[in-house]
C-alpha cells in the first residue's frame, strides 16, 4: 500500500512537472501548487471509465 | 416559479398576452417598450444587468409577431450595435456585427433592452463572477443562481423581459434556469446558428432560450430559427400568432433515470419521489432505467470541453495571466496538457455513441425524463468559492446531470415540477430525439399544465 501511495505520488510529480514545462513552452507560467492540481486533474480524468466499445446495449432493468 | 400576476412594467406575464394587448389596440408597441425599458432602469435590485441599452429609434408595426416584447439577452451575442462583453465588465465596444439569432429575434420586432450579467467567458456552473456584484436569485437572496446564463435566468424570473438568449455548452442554460424555477431550453444542436456569439467550446455549444414557460420559449424558438428549419420542426413557416405550435404525442412513451454513474451524485428523496409522481402522472414506465454508455460520455464530454476551451483561451492566458478566473484556468491548462489522442479518441466515438444512445433510448419512448438539479438549488454560500462554507460536490452537482447532453447534440428542456421544504424549485428535464424540438416543447407546455 506505500509502495502504491510513493508510485503514485511519484508519478503526480512527473506529470506536474511535464505540464509545467508543456505550458511554459506556450508561453504559460503556472505555480507548483498550480501543477499539482494539475497533475490530479489529468490522473482523474486518465483513471476515469474505459473508452466506451459502441455495441447494442439494453438499458436495465 | 414566481409566481407574477403581472411583471414588474405592469405588463401580462407571457408574450401571447402581451401581444393579445397590443393586437387589440389596448397598448402601443412603444408605450409596451417604453414600460420594459423604465422597468429594467427602476427594478434591477438582483443586479442581472451588465449594460442597459438605449431604446431602438423607430417602432417595429404592430403585426410583426415579437412587436412590443422585450427581451434581454446573455453578454456573448453582438447585439445592439456592440461587441460581448463576456462577464468582464470592461468598457462596451462598438461592433456592426448582429449574432444570426438575435437579428432574427430583432427582424420579428422584438427590442433588445440589455445585456446581462453572466459567469466569465461563460465558463461557470454557477453565476460568480469577481467583476460583478453577486447576482440574486429571485426566489430568495440566499439562493445561489445557476451558470453560466445567471443574469438571463433572473431577468426572466423577476418579470424584467420576456426571454433570454443564452449559451449552452456543459448546461449554461438548463442549470441557472432551474435554481430560478423558470424553463430553460437547449434545442438540437446546429439548429440554432452560432453566428456572432462568443464560443466556450465550439463542438459543445448551443443557443438556448430561457423563459417562464414553455409556450414563450416555442414562440421565440420559432422566430429564431431559419425558414427551412421552422418547416421541417413546426410544418410551416413565418406564421403570425399561435397557431404554428406542434402538438405532444396523444400517448407519450416516457422513460426516466435517477441515477448517476457517479456514485458521488447522489438524488435526494424529495427530488426523486417529485420526479417519480411526474412521470407517473404522465403515464410513463413504471420502473427508472440506467443510461447506457453514461460514464463514458460524461469523460469525453470533460475532455471535449477542456480541449477546445483550451484552443481558445490558452494564447490569451499566455498574454494575461489574469485572462481567467481560478476555475476556468485550471480547465483551460489542463486541456493544454492533456494527451492528443485522447481527444481524437472522444471526437471518434461521438458519433457512433451518439446513434447508439438514440438507438437505446429512443426506439422504444418518446421521451426520457431525469433530474436536473439532483440535490436541489443550494445556497450561495456552499457554492461560491471564495466562501468559508464552499463544498467542491454541490457545485459538481450542478452540471451533474447536463454536460452528457451537450456531447450527444439532443435537445432538452428543464422544467420546474415542484416546491420542495424550503419553497426552491424541484426541476426535471425532459429529453427526446435530435429534430423533435417542436414535439418536446409542446409536451413540456402539456406536462407543465397538466401536473402542477
Amino acid at each position: 500500500m506505500e509502495k502504491t501511495q510513493d508510485t503514485s505520488k511519484e508519478t503526480r510529480h512527473a506529470l506536474a512537472q511535464h505540464a509545467k514545462w508543456v505550458l511554459q513552452s506556450q508561453g504559460v507560467a503556472i505555480r507548483d501548487d498550480e501543477a499539482s492540481a494539475l497533475a490530479r486533474q489529468l490522473l482523474r480524468l486518465a483513471a476515469g471509465p474505459p473508452f466506451a466499445p459502441v455495441k447494442p446495449c439494453s438499458p436495465s432493468p | 416559479m414566481l409566481a407574477l400576476s403581472v411583471t414588474p412594467a405592469g405588463l401580462p406575464t407571457s408574450i401571447s398576452g402581451l401581444r393579445a394587448l397590443i393586437a387589440s389596440g389596448e397598448l402601443g408597441v412603444d408605450e409596451s417598450i417604453a414600460l420594459q425599458h423604465q422597468a429594467v432602469a427602476q427594478h434591477d435590485s438582483f443586479r442581472c444587468v451588465s449594460n442597459h441599452f438605449e431604446r431602438d429609434a423607430g417602432s417595429a408595426p404592430r403585426a410583426q409577431p415579437l412587436a412590443g416584447v422585450g427581451l434581454a439577452h446573455k453578454d456573448v451575442f453582438h447585439m445592439s450595435g456592440t461587441s460581448p462583453d463576456c462577464g468582464m465588465n470592461q468598457p462596451r465596444r462598438v461592433s456592426t456585427d448582429e449574432a444570426a439569432v438575435t437579428h432574427r429575434l430583432k427582424r420579428e420586432g422584438s427590442s433588445v433592452l440589455a445585456a446581462l450579467v453572466m459567469a466569465e467567458h461563460a465558463c461557470g456552473a454557477t453565476g460568480e463572477n469577481r467583476h460583478f456584484p453577486l447576482v440574486l436569485n429571485p426566489l430568495s437572496p440566499d439562493a445561489a443562481v445557476g451558470g453560466s446564463s445567471s443574469g438571463s435566468a433572473v431577468a426572466v424570473a423577476a418579470g424584467l423581459c420576456y426571454g433570454s438568449l443564452g449559451s449552452d455548452t456543459m448546461g449554461s442554460v438548463r442549470i441557472p434556469a432551474a435554481t430560478c424555477g423558470i424553463v430553460g431550453f437547449k434545442p438540437t444542436q446546429g439548429l440554432m446558428p452560432t453566428t456572432g456569439m462568443a464560443s466556450l467550446a465550439p463542438s459543445l455549444d448551443t443557443v438556448g432560450i430561457l423563459a417562464r414557460d414553455p409556450d414563450d420559449a416555442a414562440t421565440l424558438f420559432f422566430h429564431a430559427l431559419g425558414h427551412q428549419e421552422q418547416v421541417t420542426l413546426f410544418g410551416q413557416a413565418g406564421v403570425h400568432g399561435p397557431s404554428f405550435k406542434r402538438r405532444s404525442p396523444p400517448s407519450p412513451r416516457i422513460k426516466y433515470a435517477l441515477d448517476h454513474e457517479d456514485p458521488g451524485v447522489r438524488l435526494l428523496p424529495d427530488i426523486r419521489n417529485a420526479i417519480v409522481r411526474f412521470v407517473t402522472h404522465l403515464g410513463g414506465d413504471d420502473n427508472p432505467i440506467i443510461l447506457p454508455y453514461f460514464a463514458s460520455i460524461n469523460r469525453y464530454t470533460d475532455i471535449i470541453f477542456r480541449v477546445e476551451m483550451s484552443n481558445i483561451h490558452l494564447r490569451r492566458l499566455a498574454n494575461n495571466p489574469d485572462h481567467l478566473d481560478r476555475g476556468a484556468r485550471q480547465l483551460v491548462l489542463a486541456g493544454a496538457c492533456m494527451p492528443s489522442t485522447w481527444y481524437t479518441e472522444a471526437l471518434h466515438e461521438r458519433n457512433g455513441l451518439k446513434a447508439a444512445f438514440i438507438q437505446t433510448l429512443f426506439s422504444n419512448a418518446d421521451f426520457l425524463v431525469i433530474p436536473a438539479l439532483p440535490t436541489g438549488v443550494p445556497d450561495w454560500e456552499d457554492v461560491h468559492t471564495t466562501s468559508p462554507a464552499f463544498k467542491v460536490q454541490p457545485l459538481l452537482d450542478l452540471f451533474a446531470w447536463m454536460r452528457f447532453v451537450n456531447f450527444l447534440g439532443l435537445p432538452a428542456i428543464s422544467v420546474p415540477i415542484a416546491m420542495d421544504q424550503r419553497n426552491r424549485p424541484i426541476c426535471v428535464q425532459i429529453l427526446t430525439r435530435p429534430g423533435h424540438d417542436a414535439t418536446l416543447l409542446a409536451f413540456a407546455a402539456h406536462a407543465m399544465k397538466s401536473f402542477l
